[in-house]
């Protein structure tokens, strides 16, 4: 989805870790600073101290470890936070270079009022690089989409970042704080020796702290109003396929600052105290103007109900106001205007979510904000009160008497009678369902009455499905013909309608299909093909096509060879690898495909032999599969069921043999003989 | 003409009458071959009178060769299982060792296994055994590895089929579509070459063998065989691409041929109890 990660730009206080999209930047570096710098000049005594210090446990395939990690936090106001970092790595492999790019994130309300980094090489001269090397970067946009923002990154290239080498920077931040609130993640993707967080706060001021992803260290106050943190020998966690999202994993502590006086409007410790604030900074946002009391007027003038003027509305903030993230300072969680919104037919997702909700009070239903991160995880009821969304969508309570049965994504609220989720950045997911990235996801549903972190409800598998039927022919040669129709529904016929908005030639429009043909069959033409309910979101989307393919079934000797399994695969090789896996396996959504093909076989041929059925049920996921012989045609039926969204690592070997099992079913073989 | 045109600089030096192209800056180049970027392209030679327009070297597809080589058991359940050895001559071992340069030894072990690994059409287990030399500019770059697969042999009621495509995922999904818009580029004619021996289990045999295979399209040849010798399978795979620039108009009789691999690499091996007698 376009704009996962970009609603809300707004970073922790930490610096940015180098990354393959800060990679990008860097190449666009190097282009705009033709010579680099690389100046002589001693490292501080802080590095050259770790210079024969001991490694943290680490495996051959390490690329760098974190020396040391001091993070001093001083709190001057409620309106002022200096913040102080130092951090050292030690390069092991050519794969930790890029800790030698540092990037810090700034905008208008964070400064960087100084940067350095240094390199104490294994052998010669240290190298030191200053402020004035440094190159001011700003966010690439989104794909397919816009984006301004005034997010930048401040970046240096420490020279001599090579294995054995040890690279370190320094820079201190002063913010206009947002919230009154920061984050120390101590744990990398590479082991961590020591790490340290300390805090100064003003007399009179308190703190909460909370750990998560790892025991609680408790704090040492070392002078009136300072606190300090350490932790040390933190294992790497290292990235696999199909893992939760890292958000979610990591080990941080969350701290929130309170004033003397108590609650300030940008502090909260609870997620009740954050939908407070985030109400404060949303109050006013959803005035309807002239316009748009007068637009609502028109787009349900003809409306027989109330469910279907709802569903009007959504459908034209769906899909008539265009999806352009405008956001500047607060404005990465502070939502534009509805009338703003309205009268440009733009904004990024809070800012359609701002709009629908003002239209929908002008026809007496009221909806209420629901940010939410749109990689399930990341928040969960275990998560303190933070900034750690990166979306918003809207719950919309249910008026009396509508009729809910195509209203999926609702839920009933103990205080709020029910409510419909619905977003509307989105613009391929029908009205009254949500995609699989918000199923059984936690979000704060922001309310008069505070904020409410819940879950939000899983839909039936049955509602993301590919359904596929075929009527196909085989002739003595080998060569399959026939016809085809596939339905798609939620995110299986979301991802085409994305692909193919924009296609307007008929070659296009055909590839979808054409790679659906190429993943199953060596040789294939396309002979006719249609697309059914292309925008038509709210009804299933279809592609009907025929085709032939020579030599599809193979000759030995006087038999004939047919895998009936035609089209599509679900197998994956996700989890043959050397290494046992660490973390539980997500899967975007709940996921049921049924394929039906029917293969008249050639005339003078009968059938000697068929695969056997399989029936694989692990509770998470289920396959069964079923070939059959009925007169001259070969019959093929199966269904793949995906009904957890997370399997445990316990259970990655049943995973591994279910895919296994799936596999081995794809590829089974058919005998036809000729009929004596 | 725009100098800015002439972005390398090479040396030509003759040698029994004959022009060898040397680029002292490629690194890992075999002698008397050129990085792809540099063949068969126009450059001028500079010489007393001031300049002539020549035209460099392009290699023959035996200068640039895969060959894999592997010797492997069948398993009563289906899996295949023994060694393999890959080597990479010419532009195609250059490639990989500019690729790995900068990179460690384990990143090395890596790339060789996942490389091995996108050879096979299904999920496998790969173990680097030797250590590759990534210094050379002439010899080949030779990598062997224990390899299992995994359900490679599928059942058909009490047959069982090897299809004998094991090294042949590179082309699939390759020109999957009808339409093309703009000619094709092969970066340097080159040969991949299997030869795959496998032990059948105690009580297999043979029942049928895929006939064999010769596709010559004079610039693209693809050939497959497959043989029985008493207890064991041997098969050999060839596919020569002899070009570098293809116009759009012959983008379908590439695919097709394409196409025609894909399927030769489908052919498959019947397999059977010795004891049961299918009658074909």
């Amino acid at each position: 989805m376009k704009n996962k990660w970009y609603c809300s730009p707004l970073q922790s206080m930490r610096e940015i870790k180098p990354s393959p999209a800060s990679r990008l930047l860097q190449i666009a570096i190097v282009f705009l600073i033709c010579v680099p710098a690389a100046w002589a000049g001693d490292a501080p005594a802080w590095m050259h101290s770790l210079v024969n210090a001991p490694l943290p446990a680490h495996d051959e395939k390490t690329d760098a470890v974190l020396l040391y990690s001091e993070t001093n936090v001083s709190v001057i106001s409620t309106d002022k936070v200096k913040t102080v970092v130092r951090q050292a790595y030690k390069i092991l492999r050519p794969g930790g270079r890029d800790y030698g790019w540092p990037s810090i994130p700034t905008n208008a309300n964070r400064k960087i009022t100084a940067l350095r980094g240094w390199c104490v090489p294994a052998e010669g001269k240290d190298y030191e690089v200053k402020d004035k090397e440094a190159v001011e970067v700003a966010v690439p946009k989104i794909e397919g989409s816009e984006l301004i923002s005034d997010v930048k990154y401040k970046m240096l290239r420490i020279p001599a970042s090579d294995p054995g080498n040890i690279v370190g920077y320094e820079f201190e931040v002063e913010e206009h704080p947002l919230v009154l609130q920061d984050g120390w993640a101590f744990q990398e993707s590479v082991p961590v020796r020591e790490s340290h967080y300390s805090l100064q706060l003003p007399p009179g001021w308190e703190y909460k702290a909370s750990f998560l992803n790892y025991p609680e260290t408790k704090a040492t106050q070392s002078g009136n109003g300072q606190w300090q943190w350490a932790v040390s020998d933190v294992k790497a966690v290292k990235k696999e396929e199909d893992m939760p999202p890292m958000q979610g994993l990591l080990g941080q502590m969350i701290i929130s600052f309170f004033p003397p006086s108590g609650q300030t409007a940008n502090g909260f410790s609870n997620w009740s105290q954050m939908g407070n604030w985030y109400r404060g900074i949303t109050a006013g946002r959803f005035d309807a103007s002239p316009e748009i009391k007068q637009k609502v007027a028109s787009l349900t003038a003809s409306d027989p109900s109330r469910l279907s003027k709802i569903r009007t509305l959504a459908q034209f903030v769906q899909s008539d106001i265009r999806y352009v993230a405008i956001e500047l300072g607060i404005g990465g969680w502070q939502p534009h205007s509805a009338s703003e919104v309205f009268t440009h037919r733009y904004g990024d997702c809070k800012d359609k979510a701002t709009l629908l909700a003002a239209m929908l009070h002008e026809i007496g239903v009221e909806s209420y904000y629901v940010p939410i991160n749109t990689n399930r995880g990341s928040v969960t009821p275990d998560t303190p009160a933070n900034l750690g969304f990166n979306h918003v969508i809207l719950a919309i309570k249910v008026p009396e008497g509508v009729p809910e049965t195509s209203l999926v994504a609702m839920l009933n609220h103990p205080k709020m009678g029910k409510i419909l989720f619905f977003d509307p950045t989105n613009e391929y997911t029908p009205f009254g369902q949500i995609g699989g990235y918000l199923q059984a996801n936690y979000g704060l549903l922001v309310t008069p009455d505070g904020g409410e972190l819940l879950s939000l409800p899983k839909q039936s598998s049955a509602l993301n499905s590919i359904q596929r039927t075929a009527a196909l022919a085989l002739d003595p040669s080998g060569k399959l013909q026939g016809e085809v129709h596939e339905t798609r529904m939620g995110d299986r016929a979301w991802g085409v309608r994305a692909t193919l908005r924009n296609v307007t030639n008929d070659q296009d429009r055909v590839k979808p299909i054409e790679n659906v043909l190429s993943s199953s069959l060596s040789n294939f033409r396309l002979t006719k093909a249609n697309v059914v309910n292309l925008m038509q979101s709210d009804q299933p989307f279809g592609f009907n096509y025929t085709f032939e393919a020579d030599g599809y079934a193979k000759t030995a000797g006087n038999l004939l060879l047919l895998r009936p399994r035609v089209l599509g695969s679900k197998s994956r090789g996700i989890l043959e690898t050397k290494e046992p896996r660490k973390f539980p396996i997500e899967f975007e959504g709940p996921v049921k495909d049924v394929d039906q093909f029917e293969i008249t076989i050639p005339a003078g041929y009968e059938v000697e032999e068929l695969p056997p059925p399989v029936d694989a049920d692990f509770g998470f996921a289920s396959y069964h599969s079923k070939t059959f012989a009925k007169g001259n045609v070969v019959g093929y039926t199966r269904t793949f069921e995906v009904n957890d969204l997370s399997v445990p690592v316990a259970k990655a070997e049943e995973l591994k043999k279910f895919y296994r099992i799936i596999a081995n079913d794809e590829r089974s073989t058919a005998v036809l003989r000729p009929k004596n | 003409m725009d100098p800015r045109k002439l972005n390398a600089d090479l040396v030509v030096v003759k040698v029994n009458g004959k022009d060898i192209f040397c680029d002292p800056g490629a690194a890992f180049t075999p002698f008397g071959l050129l990085d792809w970027t540099e063949t068969s392209v126009p450059g001028l030679r500079l010489d007393k009178e001031g300049g002539t327009w020549i035209k460099t070297m392009l290699p023959t597809p035996t200068d640039s060769t895969i060959e894999r080589s592997a010797t492997l058991t069948l398993s009563d359940t289906g899996d295949l299982e023994g060694k393999l050895k890959i080597t990479f001559t010419g532009l195609e071992a250059r490639r990989r060792r500019v690729e790995e340069r900068n990179e460690d030894e384990a990143e090395r072990k890596k790339y060789m296994e996942d490389t091995a690994k996108e050879y096979v059409p299904v999920a496998c287990e790969v173990d680097l055994t030797n250590k590759p030399d990534w210094t050379s500019s002439s010899n080949p770059l030779v990598a062997e590895y224990s390899l299992k697969i995994p359900g490679w042999v599928s059942g058909a009621g009490r047959r069982g089929l090897l299809p004998v495509g094991i090294f042949a995922a590179a082309e699939r999904g390759v020109f999957d579509h009808a339409n093309r818009v703009h000619p094709i580029y092969f970066e340097f004619p080159s040969v991949k070459a299997d030869d795959i021996t496998i032990s059948l289990p105690l009580g297999w045999q043979v029942s049928s063998l895929p006939k064999a295979l010769n596709n010559d399209a004079k610039a693209v040849v693809y050939t497959m065989s497959a043989e029985n010798d008493k207890n064991s399978l041997h098969i050999k795979r060839k596919l020569s691409m002899d070009i570098i620039l293809i116009e759009q108009k012959f983008y379908p009789a590439l695919r097709h041929f394409f196409q025609s691999v894909r399927s030769g690499d489908e052919e498959q091996v019947v397999l059977q109890p010795i004891a049961v007698n299918a009658g074909n």
